[in-house]
């Protein structure tokens, strides 16, 4: 008899399973694939490294210009896809031994829930426990006229595995992935267009940081096409062609050696024996959670991407403590992760970051805010590294000055943010980061001024 | 050994005092006959005298009532028998009474007057908001990360009505004392001594502006080749040039036994500016000499660089006086169509006093149509001015403002 069976060892579920061994139960992970889920196989990991590698090719131009020349011809890509997967061997075997370490039992193999406390893995074994953590995670959304064949038409994973270069890339979706990989190909020299059926670019941040992304996309070569939908993708000789269709109604054919289309993530919920247990999905098929994560049926709770929360590993694994520990019969601080609290991070160059209120969604709600930014060539350090372009914005209560959000997009945006999520958490003032002396120098600078804004005293402003 | 300080007896009939104000900060050192504190009692207040010399240790905060006798404060002999008096405040009724001194001074005092360990960890935020709120951070409990009071502590708070300063009964929370002096004793001995010494009376009427705006309107549009933006109070002068063209003696002064009629028209315009705390305000009446030989540029561009020196403290000798007549203006701070009864500017028999537009239905050629209606008090003094010479006077100034071109005349 276990304490807790978790369905899915990713970013969830193996943190809930370390989690719920640490409070003392006794817990088994069934995974029908790799341990760390898509995150650390077909997600965040390999993309970062991927990121990383796009990051190392561009800056060969910035050797050449002092004199060190090194042919581009034999980039070998399936060395660089090579490489991402030796670091997705390396994290996954982490995760791991982490179960191990934790005692946390990991069997390998397809569960569902057949009774009440009980898990099958593969229809064979049986598996009686107190409570059931389903952590299945969700996959890349199929939409009708555009399915993935993983040759031509590439989803999220079939990127990720790619050995050649293509010529072209039609990106259908400019949200995180379609925007990292936007810039991961065309820093390879692939020829990349990118469509958006929405406003702008990242359509679900602050659109005054994705200006700043947009323009340096457009700058580096990249045909970004916002408020364009694609109208069909067809596979016509080597390539595949397909319709935009612009806001106005013009229509253009644009043709490309493949397609990424990132239209946005389905969730894994079926086939679990969910419905059969009494836990309610809604239409889209995610499952509706209350407090802790519980559903619909006693003992059962779900996590991360089907439920719906935001589809991110942090949110996942927060909910995955937030729900064992309930289960443990500790009563966490909260009954469902604070999504003001939660960070978003997008890892092109220049990186997106933000969390809480943005300026858009202030104006749709009529919120008076205070806002202040400041823009990165202000903090001198990213002139000596040459990263001028970018911008910290916050905004603020108009009276009590609570941050209410804050949004950052440049270098490092992603680790800088969290000064800004510390500050915010703690209900700290923007005065209490203006008064804090950063070193100097550091883009950090930039978020201490952005917050001296709030008096109207910036020094480099 | 420390020395008690008590509430003083200051008269017979004195129970109880309260504290309206130390007057040294806790832990000062205090010279014997050193102004201490201002003790109010239900009749007068009091500044008080030290009696003894120490370091000085606060036990009652301000704003705190106690009887006659009950200990208020203690003198310290050394740094470090104050330290011991400050530290043993924590058993004493402080943090009680702290509350009472508003949450902002006990934040700034919790140092000195908590025990050590009893520091009150809250969010800067929720020390903010708390601070706003007039809320006792000490009374609050906290459920942040390590018992730590955060915002929706106070929000939790503030509904439930807990930690908020008790609202006292009887006794009056005072926001602050005006003093009695310069700028506001001289209005106040002038306004008495117009109310007394006068035969003054109001009467009220409305005109209608429509045309008149109409016409500024146009001078607005030509701000630029005007360099002015023409404002409404210069065409009123305008107006009351004209109307004290029709009824002299509306432009006098009563000088001794003589009442003197003036050719030339000083407008003296009553200004508000700042008081001595941001409760009040002051009166000042700026002089606009000769405005009779003014166009309506002339006279708005001199009427707001005069007004710019008396806001500025720059006024010269002429500026504040010399007026034959008066303009009180409550437009744009009144309520629309509000009629006023301003006092006299002495010695000026004729005062005008319009206030806010308003927009009403009138009769014109047997329709009723809207039209912007001005209200406008006229005081006078009826030792000067009769019933007769007043009305004609202001009907002038009616036809005026109604016909705006007689400004021309």
């Amino acid at each position: 008899m276990y304490d807790l069976v978790i369905i899915g060892a990713g970013p969830g579920g193996y943190v809930a399973a370390v989690r719920a061994a640490q409070l003392g139960l006794k817990t088994a992970v069934v995974e029908k694939d790799q341990p760390g889920g898509v995150c650390l196989n077909w997600g965040c990991i390999p993309s970062k490294n991927l990121i990383h590698q796009a990051e190392l090719y561009h800056d060969l131009t910035e050797m050449e210009s002092v004199g060190v020349s090194i042919g581009r011809d034999s980039l070998d890509y399936s060395a660089v896809q090579g490489k991402s997967r030796d670091v997705v061997k390396t994290l996954t075997n982490g995760v791991a031994g982490l179960l191990k370490r934790n005692k946390v039992e990991y069997i390998s193999g397809t569960a569902s829930i057949t009774g009440k406390g009980e898990v099958s893995v593969d229809g064979e074994q049986k598996l009686q426990t107190r409570n059931i953590l389903v952590a299945t995670g969700s996959r890349p959304m199929s939409v009708p006229g555009f399915e993935f064949d993983e040759e031509r038409v590439l989803s999220s994973t079939g990127i990720l595995a790619l050995t050649e270069l293509p010529e072209s890339l039609l990106i259908l979706g400019a949200g995180a992935i379609g925007c990292e990989f936007a810039y991961v190909m065309n820093n390879f020299g692939v020829k990349v267009i990118l469509v958006e059926a929405l406003d702008h670019i990242l359509p679900t941040e602050d659109f005054e940081t994705c200006a700043v992304v947009d323009q340096v996309f457009r700058k580096s070569g990249i045909d970004v096409r916002v408020k364009t939908r694609a109208g069909n993708l067809s596979r016509d000789g080597e390539g595949v062609t397909a319709t935009l269709v612009a806001q106005d109604g013009s229509e253009q054919t644009v043709a490309a050696s493949k397609a990424l289309v990132v239209f946005g993530r389905s969730p894994n919920t079926a086939g679990l024996g969910l419905v059969e247990m009494g836990v309610k999905l809604d239409e889209r098929g995610y499952v509706s959670v209350g407090d802790y994560c519980q559903t619909s049926a006693a003992g059962i709770y779900a996590i991360g991407d089907i439920t719906t929360t935001p589809a991110l590993a942090h949110v996942a694994s927060a909910e995955g403590e937030m729900a064992v520990e309930h289960m443990a019969g500790h009563s966490p601080a909260r009954k469902a992760v604070d999504m003001q609290l939660v960070p978003s991070a997008i890892y092109c160059e220049p990186q997106v970051a933000g969390f809480g209120l943005r300026e858009d969604q202030a104006l749709e709600q009529g919120l008076t805010v205070k806002k202040s930014t400041f823009a990165y060539p202000g903090a001198g350090k990213t002139i000596a590294i040459g990263k001028p372009e970018g911008m910290v914005k916050m905004l603020c209560d108009p009276v009590t000055e609570e941050i209410l959000g804050a949004h950052i997009v440049g270098h490092n945006a992603t680790e800088l943010l969290h000064e800004l999520l510390l500050a915010r958490s703690a209900e700290l003032l923007p005065e209490d980061i203006a008064d804090m002396v950063h070193a100097h120098p550091t883009i950090s600078e930039a978020v201490m001024e952005a917050a001296r804004g709030f008096a109207g005293k910036t020094i480099h402003g | 050994m420390a020395i008690d300080y008590t509430m003083p007896k200051l008269a017979m009939a004195m129970n109880e005092g309260t504290v309206n104000e130390w007057l040294v900060a806790e832990g000062d050192y205090v010279e014997k006959g050193q102004l201490l504190a201002t003790v109010e009692t239900e009749k007068v207040s009091y500044d008080v005298e030290s009696p003894d010399a120490g370091y000085f240790h606060i036990v009652v905060p301000v704003g705190e009532t106690v009887d006659c006798e009950v200990l208020v404060a203690q003198f310290a002999e050394s740094e470090e028998e104050l330290a011991e008096l400050q530290a043993g405040a924590a058993t004493a009724p402080v943090p009680a009474a702290a509350s009472e001194a508003g949450v902002a001074s006990a934040l700034a005092a919790a140092p000195a007057v908590a025990a050590p360990g009893a520091r009150i960890k809250a969010s800067p935020l929720a020390r903010k908001m708390a601070g706003d709120a007039g809320l006792d951070l000490a009374q609050v409990s906290g459920t942040g990360p390590g018992g730590r009071i955060v915002k929706r502590d106070i929000l939790s708070a503030q509904e439930r009505g807990v930690g908020m300063a008790p609202v006292q009964v009887g006794g009056n929370r005072v926001v602050a004392r005006v003093p009695m002096q310069g700028i506001r004793k001289t209005i106040a001995s002038r306004m008495v001594q117009s109310l007394q010494e006068t035969a003054q009376l109001s009467s009220a009427w409305e005109s209608d502006i429509t045309d008149l705006m109409a016409m500024r309107k146009s001078f607005v549009a030509r701000e630029e080749q005007l360099g002015t933006r023409v404002s409404f109070n210069a065409f009123l002068i305008k107006a009351m040039v004209y109307a004290v063209r029709q009824v002299p003696i509306a432009n006098s002064c009563l000088e001794g036994d003589e009442i003197v009629i003036y050719d030339n028209v000083n407008m003296g315009i009553a200004i508000s500016v700042a008081g001595s705390t941001p409760y009040d305000s002051g009166l000042m009446v700026a002089v606009l000499h000769n405005v009779e030989r003014m166009g309506l540029v002339e006279i708005d561009r001199q009427m707001k660089s005069l007004i710019g020196r008396v806001r500025n403290g720059e006024a010269t000798a002429d500026d504040l006086s010399g007026s034959t007549i008066t303009l009180s203006s409550t437009a744009g701070i009144a309520p629309p169509g509000l009629k006023t009864t301003p006092v006299l500017n002495l010695p000026n028999a004729a005062l005008l006093g319009p206030s806010t537009p308003i927009e009403r239905p009138m009769v014109r050629n047997a329709e009723v149509v809207v039209r912007t209606m001005l209200p406008l008090s006229f005081t006078f003094d009826h030792r000067m001015l009769d019933g007769e010479p007043a009305a004609r006077c202001m009907n002038a100034l009616h036809e005026c403002l109604e016909h705006p071109e007689l400004m021309l005349a």
